[in-house]
């Protein structure tokens, strides 16, 4: 045992200094120069690689924020040593989710046609499967009711879907930094109990709210690119594509922050451990849920829903789709199975980095093929799309924890980590 | 009978301690004074005493595991593929060795290796014989059951599952020597140091 490390509210806050400034330097250019080229990609490559394009960058980058916010909510939930330590991180991770809903905007008033063929014009009156979900699948509202289902006239359309989705997430994520700031100002022990207490509660109802959310989000920005094909495992599913997500970009973060002070004392081996056991159950659930999809899917043998699979079989599909399980799934499973590897930060990261790979593969696979089921295709565009948001974002992340406390010093679990030095 | 004239005298020395502190010093000092063959024995596992005890060995149990539970998925696959007769290879092999082949069944119009439906087998028998690894491995390591046990011998030695920490140092060691070993327990402050006999 180490002698007790005190900590003091004005020392957990991270000043960042050089490291700081050259990350969000180097974020910026890559997101500056990634955009221009993404904006002038849309006269090069045209509309349609455009948005499918950004359509994955924005969901890959919005997986991890969201994905970086829910694991800061249940490690207050589950509460204990392996995860306090990085919520101040996820919580500013929260605070970036504004952006997105800007970023969704092209998609909104631009590339829905390109994007959702049950937004183009005649297909609901060509396609009898379409013309049933109408309803549903709408970009504004109906109140004429031209869909006979009486219910239909008060579902909200896909744009005003998106709208309440962030106004949810961004509810939580502000709502949560505040109950973090007021447990900091807390003078008294009651005040703080009180505080935690409160944020406790937050993160319990947050996690439910963020379940349903990404459900509605799951079959709108992925599921209804192919409006004939269901899954009723898909919310699940986005959910695990998420936390997958922010476990995964957390390893790179906590090598950051584990350099630096005030999390430097605070990051040791048994938190690597932690997320490496985090991404292995994240990975086993991906293949538990995949599998059990494909088994339904497969017994049942209805015409309506093994077309998904047949596009993701034939045509050049087949490689990545064996590619993609193969490295979304026993790659990473097979390595993390052993215990000594997770506690080494630069294998965990090598781990971490194919694991983001694979989170955009696996929106590749799941949105590209339904756009294009004729056969694979790949644009280098497919690429730059996701730099130019990702530099952008990290750049407005990195800016988020700049000045801010990043230890909750007066946090129990905090105090004994401290004091075990 | 060879084994019966060179057998030692004991089974080992036993020293009993008041504290699980004054064990963990004895365990680390007999490793200095280079004995191999020894035991703790404490009421409680104490993590530190038997990372030492066990020289910061990892179990084997894992590795068995493992390998039990790849033997199960590759088991449970081939055996649903054979039954079906969707590995052409596999039909020779069998048919040579026991005359018997598997009945390829038309289900639905599927494919007779229907590896989507195998999934759930598959995965259960990877379960159950990892499971069944685990279980025969760790009797297999510990050595357990053991009806008979010298240290029970000591009468002092029923207190290891109450309060006292006992360390025994096996005669097996080329190290061990009866007035040596029994100087060098005494030496670490012990209680009292026992002979253990067979």
């Amino acid at each position: 045992m180490s002698e007790q490390v005190i900590m003091t509210i004005d020392d957990a806050r991270f000043d960042g200094g050089d490291g700081l400034r050259s990350v969000r330097q180097k974020a910026l250019i890559a997101g500056v120069i990634g955009a221009l080229a993404t904006a002038g990609g849309y006269f090069a490559v045209g509309r349609d690689v455009f948005y499918r394009a950004y359509l994955i960058g924005w969901l890959f980058w919005l997986g991890i924020a969201v994905g970086l916010l829910s694991l800061g909510m249940i490690a207050q939930v589950a509460g204990g040593r392996w995860g306090i330590q990085m919520r101040r991180v996820q919580e500013a991770s929260g605070r970036t989710l504004w952006f997105f809903l800007i970023l969704a905007l092209p998609i909104c008033f631009g590339g829905l046609e390109s994007l959702f063929s049950w937004a183009r014009d005649g297909v609901a009156a060509s396609d009898a499967l379409v013309a049933e979900k109408t309803g549903y699948l709408k970009a504004w509202f109906d109140f004429e009711g031209t869909n006979p289902e009486w219910m239909a006239t008060f579902v909200p359309g896909f744009i005003p879907r998106i709208l309440i989705i962030f106004v949810l997430w961004l509810l939580w994520a502000y709502r949560l930094s505040a109950l973090s700031n007021a447990f900091d100002a807390a003078g008294t022990h009651e005040e703080r109990e009180r505080a935690r207490d409160k944020q406790i509660k937050w993160c319990a109802g947050g996690l439910l709210v963020f379940a349903v959310v990404a459900t509605f989000a799951s079959i709108d920005w992925v599921m209804s690119t192919d409006p004939h094909w269901f899954s009723s495992l898909y919310g699940p599913q986005f959910i695990i594509w998420q936390l997958l997500s922010g476990v995964a970009f957390s390893i790179p973060l906590m090598i950051f922050f584990g350099n630096r002070e005030p999390l430097k004392h605070l990051l040791d081996p048994k938190q690597f451990h932690a997320y490496g056991k985090w991404m292995l159950a994240f990975t086993m659930v991906w293949g538990y849920f995949n599998a059990s999809q494909i088994i339904i899917i497969w017994s049942g043998n209805l015409p309506e829903e093994v077309g998904w699979y047949i596009h993701r079989s034939t045509g050049g599909w087949y490689w990545f789709t064996a590619a993609l399980v193969l490295f979304t799934f026993f790659v990473p499973f097979v390595i993390l199975l052993f215990q000594p590897l997770k506690f080494k930060p630069k294998i965990l990261l090598r781990i971490a980095l194919l694991v983001l790979a694979t989170r955009w593969l696996d929106y590749y696979w799941n949105i590209v093929p339904n756009l294009h089921p004729d056969g694979f295709t790949m644009h280098v565009f497919d690429v730059i799309a996701p730099i130019g948001i990702g530099g952008l974002w990290i750049w407005l992340l990195f800016g988020q924890v700049q000045g801010k406390v990043l230890v909750p010093v007066h946090d129990p679990v905090i105090q004994e980590a401290l004091s075990d030095g | 009978m060879a084994t019966a004239i060179s057998r030692p005298a004991t089974y080992g020395l036993m020293a009993e301690f008041i504290t699980p502190q004054a064990l963990y010093d004895a365990v680390k000092a007999a490793k200095a004074e280079g004995y191999e063959k020894l035991d703790a024995h404490m009421p409680y596992p104490v993590e530190d005493i038997c990372h030492e005890v066990s020289n910061h060995k990892r179990s084997k149990v894992s590795m068995i595991v493992f390998i039990g539970g790849l033997t199960g998925a590759v088991f449970g696959f081939l055996f649903q593929s054979w039954a079906m007769g969707a590995l052409p290879w596999l039909q020779d092999l069998t048919s040579q060795i026991f005359n018997y082949q598997g009945y390829p069944y038309n289900i639905g119009g599927r494919p007779y290796l229907s590896w989507p439906a195998f999934i759930p087998v598959t995965f259960e028998l990877t379960v159950l014989f990892g499971a069944f690894s685990a279980v025969i491995g760790m009797f297999a390591l510990n050595g357990l059951p053991s009806p008979y046990h010298p240290v029970f011998n000591v009468e002092r030695f029923s207190r290891h599952s109450v309060d006292r920490f006992f360390l025994v140092l096996e005669s097996e060691d080329p190290k061990f020597d009866q007035a040596e070993t029994r100087s060098f327990l005494e030496g670490l402050g012990p209680e009292e140091v026992m002979d253990v006999d067979w």
